[in-house]
C-alpha cells in the first residue's frame, strides 16, 4: 500500500500540469481559421494590455502615467508601452515628413491656387499668433497640411484625448490611459504572468500615487484570471471532497483501514491515468486532472463494493467470487464506454477519455488483486449490513416499477415539446473570466480604440504590396458602407501606407516646379509674405516627384512600425493584411465586400464555434462506438437478454430524465454535458449491474442496497462540491452529474433489481382481478 | 609634505574663482531680485520680424507670471488670444477656434523658447544655464543680459537673446532665432 502511494507521489511530482484553457480547445483546419486561431493565441490580440489609472485628480494621474510609462519602458517583458506622450518619435516623423506627398491622400486640387490661398491665409494668422515658432517650423514647408493628415491616420482610432500631454478617457471622471504589448505570446502564460506581476509592483512602487488605482485588462489578464480560478477550484475541490468522503466512509465502516484500502486503489488508478496522459500528450491539463480525478470517483466505489459485500470473517476470495461477474462487467463496460472519448481529436475530450479509461482499469485491477490481502488482515467488513426485515418494505416499491416508465416517457415528451436539446458550440462562455473584468475591458477598449477583433476581413497575397493594392481596391466599397452607416469605419494597412502603385500615381499628380511656383505666387499675392517664404515647400514637392515610394521596411522601429506590423505581416510564405471594420451594423453587407479572390471574411466567434461543432460531430461516432461495444460486452457477459434489457432500461431512463432536466431548465448543451452524461451512464451501469445479480438471499440484497447507497452518497458529496466552483465548466459538470447519480440509484433499484416473489404474485392477482 | 599640495590647490582655487566671482556678482544680484517676486503682471507690446513675412507683426496685451512655472500671455490686439504655459503643457486659446494643447516634450524648439522666456521672468539661472552661456553688462540700475546657446539643440533654435532691465524690473526681451526670425517684447509694469 505504501508502495502504491509512493508511486503516486512520484508520478504527480513529475507530470506537467497546465492550466490554460486554450490547450484544451481543438486546433483549426482551414488556413483562414488557422490564421485566426494562431493570431488569437500568439498575435497582437493575445499580448496587448489595456491600462487605466483612476481615483486621483487629472494632474496627479498624468504624472503617475508618465512615471509608470518610464518605468515600464525598461521592462524586458514588454515590447512597448505608450501613454500618449511622444506618440511619434522624431526619426519616424522625419521619415513620414520626407514622404508626405506620396503618403497623404491629398489630391492634385490641394495644389490649386484657391486651395493654396486658403492655406496661406491660415498660415498668416498662425504666424501672427503665439504659436508662430511652430507655424514657421512645421507649417511653412507644409502649407497643405499633409503631415498632420498623415499623423492623424497613424495615431487616430481611439477616443482618447490628450490632457497634460498624456491620454485620458473622455468623460468627467479622470482616467489616464496606457497601451502596452507583452513580448511573450499567448502560448507562454507563465512568462506573461511574470511580466504582469512586475507591471503591478512597478505601479505600487510609484511614490505619491496616493489613492490612484491601476486597471489592467486584455487577453493576458483574462488568461491569468482563468488560470487562477481553475487552479483554486481544483485545489479546493480535491481537498474538501477528500475530507468529506473520508468522514463519510469512516462513519460507515467504523475503521480507518477502509480508507487505506480505498487510498491504495485510487492512488494506483490516478497515477496510472496521469502517467498515461502525460505519455500520450506530453502534459496533463489542470481540468483533465480536476475532472478526471472526480470522474475516477467511480473507482472509489470498487473497494467499497468489495468491502461492503464481505461477510464478517469471510475469506476475501469468496467475496470476490460472489461479486466477480457484475464487478468485471461494470469495469469493462465503463472503461470501454469512456475509451470512445480518447479517440476524439478534441484534445480536452481525448485527455479526459484516456485518463478515465486507464484510471478505471488500473484501480479495478488493484482492487481485484492487491486489496484482498489487506482486507482480510484488517478484518474489514461492514459493521452493519442492513436489516433484511426492512428490506421487504423497501423492495415492495418495485411493485410500482411499471410506473417508473412514466418519468422517462415524460422526459422524451418534454424534450420534444421544448424543441429538442439546444446545442451550444461556444466554449468561450465556459471560461472563468469574471463579468466585472469583461466590462472593464469593453470600456477601456472603446476608450483606447484597441482592436476588438470579432469580425474582420483578411487579404492574402504573395507580396506586401499586393496586399496593399487589394485593400485599396475594396476601399471605395468600405467607404460606401461608412456612408450608409453599415459600419463606422475600417482600419487596414493601406490606410497607413499606400501601395507603391498608388504612391506613384500621387507622384504623377504633383504639379511640376514651374506650375507650383506660379500657383504659389498667385495664391500668396497681397498676403504680405516675402517672395522666398514658400521656397522650402516648393523644393519638397519637387523632391517628392522623383523619390522612390516608401516601403514598410523603411519605417524605423517604433510605435508606428508596431502598428503597421500588426496590420501587414508575413506567415507561411504569404502576406496577410487584416481589414478591421468598426461598429458593424450590417454584417451581411460587410461580408459581401470580401467576396473576391484572395479575400475572406472571418467571424472569429463563428469560426471557433464551427471548429467545436466539427469536433462534436466527429466525437459522436466514437461515443456511439464505445457505447455499442459496452452493450455487446454486457449481453455476452450476462448471458441473460431480459436481465441486460432491464439494466439498459435503467441506464436509458437515467440519461433521458437527466437530459430532460437540463433541457427544461434552459441549459444549452455543450460538449461538456455530453461528457458528464457519459460518466452518469458509467455510474448507472455500476449500480444496475449490482442490483441485477440473480438469485440472492435477502441478506445479500440488503448488503448490496446498503453498499450502493454508500457509493451514491459518496458520489453526491463529491459532485455537489463542483456546483460551488467559480469555473462555469466545472459547475455544469457538477450539476449534471448530481442529477444523474440520484436518478441512476433510483432507476437502478427500480428496473434492474429483481421483483420480490410475493410482490410479483400480488401484482398478478391484481392483474387477474 | 601634506600641507604643500593642499596649499597649492587652495591658491589655484582662489585664482580660478576670483575673476568669475567678480563677473557674476551683478548677474546673481539681478537674478535674485527677479526671483524674489512670487508673481507679477505687466503690459506688453510685441514686435515680430519673421523671415516669411514682409512686414513686422505687432501685438499687445497682458503678461502674468506666477511662481514656479505658470506664464500667461493674454493678447488683446490685434486678435484676442490666450497663451498659457504651465509646467510642461502649452495651451493656446483663441475665440472661434478649438483650443490647442501641446507638451513641451513634443517640441525641443518650443521648450528652449519657453525656457528662455520663463527663465528670464523668474530669474531661474539654472534653467538658463542649461541652454546658454550668460554675459551681463551695465549696473544694477540699468542692465543687459546676453544669452548665447551652448548646445547643438539650442543653437538650432536660438541665435542670441537679450534681456534688458532696471533694478528688479524686466523691460525688454529680444530673441533672435536661428532661422532669422526676431521677436521683441517690451514690458511696462
Amino acid at each position: 500500500m505504501l508502495a502504491a502511494l509512493a508511486v503516486a507521489a512520484l508520478v504527480f511530482t513529475h507530470i506537467t500540469v497546465r492550466g490554460d484553457l486554450g490547450e484544451l480547445l481543438p486546433h483549426a483546419n482551414d488556413p483562414a481559421a488557422r490564421l485566426v486561431d494562431a493570431e488569437l493565441r500568439t498575435g497582437t490580440a493575445a499580448s496587448l494590455l489595456l491600462l487605466g489609472i483612476e481615483g486621483a485628480p487629472a494632474g496627479t494621474l498624468a504624472g503617475i502615467s508618465n512615471r509608470l510609462s518610464d518605468r515600464l519602458s525598461h521592462d524586458p517583458g514588454l515590447l512597448f508601452v505608450q501613454n500618449g506622450r511622444r506618440l511619434v518619435d522624431p526619426e519616424a516623423a522625419r521619415t513620414l515628413f520626407a514622404a508626405r506627398y506620396l503618403l497623404a491622400s491629398q489630391g492634385a486640387e490641394a495644389f490649386s491656387v484657391i486651395a493654396l490661398h486658403a492655406d496661406f491665409l491660415r498660415l498668416r494668422d498662425g504666424l501672427a499668433s503665439s504659436a508662430s515658432p511652430l507655424v514657421q517650423q512645421y507649417g511653412m514647408p507644409d502649407p497643405t497640411g499633409a503631415l498632420p493628415a498623415l499623423l492623424g491616420s497613424w495615431t487616430g482610432g481611439g477616443r482618447a484625448i490628450l490632457r497634460d500631454g498624456v491620454w485620458f478617457a473622455p468623460g468627467a471622471a479622470p482616467r489616464a490611459l496606457l497601451l502596452a504589448r507583452l513580448i511573450a505570446s499567448g502560448t507562454d502564460l507563465p512568462s506573461q504572468a511574470r511580466t504582469l506581476g512586475r507591471l503591478r509592483s512597478d505601479f505600487h512602487a510609484i511614490a505619491g500615487r496616493t489613492s490612484a488605482r491601476l486597471l489592467v485588462t486584455g487577453a493576458p489578464v483574462f488568461a491569468e484570471a482563468a488560470e487562477a480560478a481553475v487552479r483554486r477550484d481544483v485545489r479546493l475541490l480535491s481537498i474538501v471532497s477528500a475530507l468529506l468522503v473520508a468522514a463519510w466512509l469512516s462513519w460507515r465502516f467504523r475503521s480507518p483501514w477502509v480508507l487505506a484500502a480505498i487510498a491504495t486503489s485510487v492512488a494506483i488508478g490516478l497515477s496510472s491515468a496521469a502517467l498515461a496522459v502525460q505519455l500520450a500528450f506530453g502534459f496533463v491539463h489542470g481540468i483533465t486532472l480536476g475532472f478526471g480525478m472526480t470522474m475516477l470517483g467511480i473507482t472509489i466505489d470498487y473497494p467499497v463494493l468489495l468491502v461492503g459485500h464481505r461477510k464478517q470473517g469471510e475469506p476475501a476470495p469468496a467475496t470476490i467470487r460472489r461479486i466477480a461477474r457484475p464487478f468485471t462487467l461494470s469495469v469493462l463496460t465503463a472503461s470501454l464506454g469512456l475509451s470512445g472519448m480518447a479517440g476524439s481529436r478534441f484534445p480536452g475530450v481525448a485527455q479526459l477519455g484516456l485518463f478515465a479509461a486507464i484510471g478505471i482499469l488500473a484501480s479495478a485491477a488493484a482492487t481485484r488483486w492487491l486489496l484482498p490481502g489487506l482486507i482480510e488482515r484488517a478484518g474489514l467488513a461492514p459493521s452493519y449490513a442492513g436489516d433484511p426485515g426492512r428490506l421487504d418494505n423497501i423492495e415492495r416499491w418495485r411493485r410500482w416499477r411499471l410506473w417508473g416508465v412514466v418519468p422517462p416517457l415524460l422526459a422524451v415528451l418534454g424534450v420534444a415539446l421544448a424543441g429538442g436539446p439546444r446545442l451550444d458550440h461556444d466554449l468561450a462562455g465556459l471560461a472563468p473570466v469574471p463579468r466585472s473584468l469583461l466590462a472593464l475591458d469593453a470600456s477601456l477598449r472603446a476608450q483606447l480604440g484597441g482592436p476588438d477583433i470579432g469580425q474582420l476581413g483578411l487579404v492574402r497575397a504573395a507580396t506586401a504590396d499586393a496586399v496593399l493594392q487589394a485593400q485599396e481596391a475594396i476601399a471605395p466599397a468600405l467607404d460606401a458602407l461608412v456612408a450608409r452607416r453599415a459600419i463606422t469605419g475600417a482600419e487596414d494597412a493601406a490606410r497607413l501606407l499606400p501601395s507603391a502603385a498608388l504612391q506613384r500615381a500621387r507622384q504623377r499628380a504633383l504639379p511640376d516646379d514651374a506650375t507650383l511656383r506660379a500657383a504659389i505666387a498667385r495664391a500668396a499675392d497681397g498676403l504680405g509674405f516675402t517672395s522666398h517664404a514658400f521656397d522650402a515647400f516648393a523644393a519638397d514637392v519637387a523632391q517628392a516627384r522623383t523619390r522612390p515610394p516608401l516601403t514598410a521596411g523603411e519605417l524605423p522601429g517604433s510605435l508606428l512600425r508596431t502598428r503597421l506590423d500588426a496590420l501587414l505581416f508575413q506567415r507561411d510564405g504569404a502576406w496577410f493584411g487584416p481589414v478591421i471594420p468598426a461598429g458593424i451594423a450590417d454584417p451581411v453587407a460587410v461580408a459581401a465586400v470580401f467576396v473576391r479572390p484572395g479575400l475572406v471574411f472571418i467571424d472569429v466567434r463563428r469560426t471557433t464555434q464551427a471548429v467545436v461543432r466539427g469536433y462534436t460531430r466527429q466525437a459522436w461516432p466514437f461515443v456511439a462506438g464505445g457505447a455499442s461495444l459496452a452493450v455487446l460486452v454486457l449481453l455476452l457477459g450476462q448471458r441473460d437478454p431480459s436481465r441486460s434489457l432491464r439494466v439498459l432500461a435503467a441506464i436509458a431512463s437515467t440519461l433521458l430524465v437527466t437530459l430532460a432536466a437540463l433541457v427544461l431548465s434552459g441549459t444549452r448543451l455543450t460538449l461538456i454535458h455530453l461528457v458528464s452524461l457519459q460518466f452518469v451512464a458509467g455510474i448507472g451501469l455500476d449500480y444496475a449491474l449490482f442490483f441485477a445479480r440473480p438469485q440472492l438471499d435477502a441478506e445479500e440484497r440488503a448488503r448490496t442496497l446498503r453498499t450502493l447507497l454508500t457509493c451514491n452518497v459518496m458520489a453526491l458529496l463529491t459532485f455537489s462540491l463542483l456546483c460551488l466552483c467559480r469555473t462555469p465548466l466545472l459547475r455544469e459538470i457538477g450539476g449534471t452529474v448530481c442529477i444523474g447519480v440520484v436518478l441512476a440509484m433510483g432507476f437502478g433499484f427500480l428496473f434492474a433489481g429483481e421483483r420480490p416473489a410475493y410482490a410479483a404474485r400480488s401484482l398478478k392477482t391484481d392483474g387477474s382481478a | 609634505m601634506t600641507e604643500r599640495p593642499l596649499l597649492l590647490s587652495t591658491v589655484l582655487c582662489v585664482l580660478c574663482t576670483m575673476p568669475c566671482r567678480a563677473d557674476e556678482t551683478l548677474l546673481r544680484q539681478i537674478m535674485q531680485r527677479l526671483a524674489a517676486r512670487p508673481s507679477g503682471q505687466a503690459h506688453f507690446s510685441m514686435q515680430k520680424h519673421l523671415s516669411s513675412l514682409a512686414a513686422p507683426s505687432l501685438s499687445q496685451g497682458t503678461l502674468s507670471y506666477r511662481k514656479p512655472d505658470r506664464l500667461e500671455q493674454d493678447t488683446t490686439a490685434p486678435k484676442p488670444e490666450r497663451l498659457l504655459i504651465e509646467g510642461d503643457t502649452v495651451s493656446i486659446a483663441s475665440p472661434g477656434q478649438p483650443d490647442r494643447t501641446l507638451s513641451l516634450d513634443d517640441s525641443p524648439a518650443l521648450r528652449i523658447l519657453v525656457d528662455t522666456l520663463r527663465g528670464a521672468l523668474s530669474g531661474d539661472l539654472a534653467t538658463l544655464r542649461r541652454h546658454f552661456t550668460i554675459e551681463e553688462d551695465g549696473g544694477l540700475g540699468r542692465w543687459r543680459i546676453v544669452l548665447r546657446p551652448t548646445g547643438n539643440v539650442a543653437a538650432q533654435v536660438v541665435k542670441v537673446a537679450y534681456v534688458d532691465g532696471g533694478g528688479a524690473d524686466l523691460r525688454q526681451i529680444d530673441i533672435v532665432q536661428a532661422n532669422g526670425d526676431e521677436q521683441r517684447m517690451a514690458i511696462t509694469p
